[in-house]
């Protein structure tokens, strides 16, 4: 059973949906008690680094998930909830969940590219990423961010470029992983990658 | 391989039906929003925008279940706007599916909205629509479903609301809307050269050439486009085959 933590920030409908079509149980859930019956989670959202992690507190949820992290639980991070499982991010002055113990900056991209970063692009050097099984390098995903991981400290699990500047769209640490694109909106091959962490 | 460029269908929605006018006037009734939304993901759209047209107009709420309905068919991303006047009306469409907000009239009467709106989901999660008119040699912005002049001009004001925190731009001209004319290039290349975020050209779509002229003469990141979509005069794939042919990046 996938827990779909529900913390106020996400887009949980689209991920429920996302599920449903992938025929993969799952709850969605704000309290530990419930969430704590799965044996994964994933953690989506969209919104400000500093909002999220306050909510996280809010909720009892900060805690409740590097407990179950500690325990060998999957833990998949989505967009801001990859941010969120990383140690800190310029878009704000508290700490992260701290699973994967690299920082999020900002994309400093030159001008044509704009920020935030925004459509469809491809992901790179995802092949030892078994998120990525049965995905060809010319998929797209979709992309909705200002802010990413730069530097992995071997964490990385898939890049992504973007203008001047390359980052990692996915990254990865044991049982904890994370993709910055969104895998609920970006068509078949974003189900695939849903499918492929329901399946760990 | 750089970021693709979008093309984006947009749903005007008026009493649950898809509608489109010309230059924001005259409606008819273009079919049911969620068949359609289902056969553009099918054609390759990049994203959908759902504007509830009469929301402003008649003070009324974005249909939230509209909005669920649409979202449980679609697993591509999804834009709202209309009547969008508050944090809980953000709130109210997240949760029922978007994936980012348009403002345009609650933008004009209360900007830090916008600051608010990103301050809480980010950026990327809010696009301010502009609707201009070429009046008098100025592009003005205009509110209130084209109704209502603000005296603001459009470069602007587009500067205005990126500073306050919009990611991204949706510029309609009012002068092409339903026209078939093509986009307005001048005002879509001032105002994507002018700012660091991302801006959707819109308004005056009517073939697949002027896809690729705003595209090679402007900045935009993306083209929408109802009219030619929704009657079927041509597809989002055929766009997409022919702005490849033209060596532009298209998923």
């Amino acid at each position: 059973m996938t827990g779909i933590i529900d913390y106020g920030l996400g887009n949980l409908f689209s991920l429920e949906k996302a599920l449903k079509r992938n025929h993969s149980p799952y709850l969605i859930s704000s309290l530990p008690a419930e969430l704590q019956t799965c044996d994964r989670f994933i953690l989506a959202g969209v919104g400000h680094f500093e909002f999220g992690v306050q909510q996280l507190h809010e909720k009892n949820l900060f805690a409740f998930i590097q407990q179950q992290v500690n325990d060998g639980k999957f833990l998949l991070g989505i967009c801001l909830g990859m941010q969120l499982v990383c140690s800190a991010s310029e878009e704000g002055h508290v700490a992260g969940l701290n699973l994967v113990p690299v920082n999020v900056e900002r994309l400093k991209v030159q001008p044509p590219a704009k920020i935030p970063h925004i459509g469809w692009n491809s992901v790179y050097d995802s092949a030892s990423n078994p998120l990525f099984n049965g995905i060809g390098e010319t998929e797209k995903f979709y992309f909705t961010h200002s802010y990413g991981v730069l530097n992995a400290s071997g964490y990385g699990a898939g890049t992504t470029d973007y203008g001047n500047v390359a980052f990692y769209s996915a990254i990865r640490k044991e049982n904890v992983f994370g993709v910055q694109f969104h895998p609920e909106k970006s068509f078949d091959q974003g189900l695939t990658v849903l499918k492929n962490f329901c399946g760990l | 391989m750089a970021i693709k460029k979008r093309i984006i269908p947009c749903l005007d929605i008026k009493d649950g039906r898809t509608v489109k006018g010309v230059n924001f006037c005259d409606l008819r009734d273009a079919g049911d929003p969620v068949e359609l939304a289902k056969k553009y993901i099918e054609e390759g759209a990049d994203e959908l925008v759902f504007l509830d047209i009469a929301a402003t107009e008649e003070k009324r709420k974005t249909r939230a279940s509209l909005v669920r309905k649409i979202a449980a068919e679609i697993n591509i991303p999804f834009t709202v706007g209309g009547g969008i006047n508050s944090l809980a009306d953000v709130s109210a469409v997240i949760q029922s599916g978007a994936d980012k907000v348009s403002l345009n009239s609650s933008a004009v009467r209360n900007p830090y909205l916008i600051s608010e709106i990103a301050g809480q989901y980010g950026n990327q999660c809010v696009v301010v629509a502009i609707d201009t008119k070429y009046v008098n040699n100025e592009w003005c912005v205009f509110v209130g479903g084209g109704k209502i002049p603000t005296g603001l001009m459009a470069l602007d004001w587009a500067k205005k609301v990126v500073e306050l925190g919009a990611g991204e731009i949706l510029l309609t001209s009012m002068n092409n809307d339903g026209t078939r004319s093509g986009f307005a290039l001048d005002i879509t290349r001032q105002i994507s050269e002018a700012v660091g975020v991302p801006v959707i050209a819109s308004g005056g779509a009517g073939s697949k050439e002027h896809f690729r002229d705003v595209f090679q003469q402007t900045k935009a990141s993306g083209g929408l486009a109802a009219g030619i979509f929704h009657y079927g005069e041509i597809s989002i794939q055929d766009v997409k085959n022919y702005l490849k042919t033209q060596n532009i990046l298209v998923r």
